[in-house]
């Protein structure tokens, strides 16, 4: 499943540079470097990450943490369920400003990309994703 | 969804704060820079959020440790103002603040600002030693 709002993936591409070119179709985003190539968020945002290591911490235990929301906004978010998985995010966010350590994740970025998807604009009109 | 709210525009404003100006334009489509905001389809949340009107997370700033600093705010459904200085002017937050009996309005000095958490921070904990 694509992304239609991919702010999250753009940013991390422009802080990792230029070694990964992405292509911003419709509905789905692409990555492609010199042997392969890529259509899933999650792959691209850790390719990007190993590019602009800051975005994945340097902690092995922050690293699980950061692919356990990775999951979460891959899954649960986007699942039947998402109510019960925003509260969960309501419940953790009380007392932090970013989701793992005190800068920008990977984990962020994915979970804002989700969030974009469900947007409310001031009139209370929904922007649902596809 | 308030801690989603918060954490939400704060994201957004540090995607806007890393890409370029011009990108940021492209990819942010937002109805006349009014504030997004992510409400639970839940009837009762959403009639909270109603009634509590036109919300801003305040983003920019600060970018690491928990509350979100910022200067004093209105209370939530702008009945009482606490706390003499409101910088923001348009910018609300529901907080937890306590209600000061027998206090007037304008005339209220606090040596803290009141934070949006409800917690006071680390940060702003520090001025009280030094």
């Amino acid at each position: 499943m694509g992304y239609i709002f991919c702010e999250g993936v753009y940013t991390a591409s422009h802080l990792a540079g230029k070694d990964v070119s992405l292509k911003w179709g419709d509905n789905q985003t692409k990555a492609s470097w010199s042997t392969n190539s890529t259509s899933s968020t999650r792959t691209i945002l850790r390719i990007l990450a190993s590019i602009a290591k800051d975005l994945y911490t340097t902690d092995p235990s922050q690293k699980s943490a950061v692919d356990m929301w990775m999951d979460f906004a891959e899954e649960d978010l986007a699942s039947e369920d998402f109510e019960e998985a925003l509260r969960h995010l309501e419940e953790m966010l009380a007392d932090r400003s970013f989701l793992v350590a005190d800068t920008l994740t990977i984990a962020d970025l994915a979970v804002f990309d989700r969030l974009l998807g469900m947007v409310v604009l001031f009139f209370n009109l929904p922007v649902l994703w596809q | 969804m308030k801690n989603v709210n918060r954490y939400f525009n704060f994201i957004e404003q540090v995607v806007k704060d890393t890409i370029p100006k011009k990108d940021a334009e492209k990819l942010l489509k937002t109805a006349a820079g009014q504030p997004r905001q992510v409400v639970s389809l839940d009837t009762s949340e959403n009639k909270e959020n109603k009634a509590g009107g036109n919300k801003h997370g305040d983003g920019g700033g600060n970018k690491r440790g928990s509350g979100t600093g910022g200067g004093a705010k209105k209370g939530g459904s702008g009945d009482k103002e606490v706390g003499g200085g409101d910088k923001g002017g348009k910018k609300k937050d529901e907080g937890k603040f306590v209600e000061l009996p027998g206090a007037e309005i304008g005339n209220v000095v606090v040596r803290f600002p009141p934070e949006a958490s409800g917690y006071s921070s680390l940060n702003v904990m520090s001025y009280s030693i030094c």
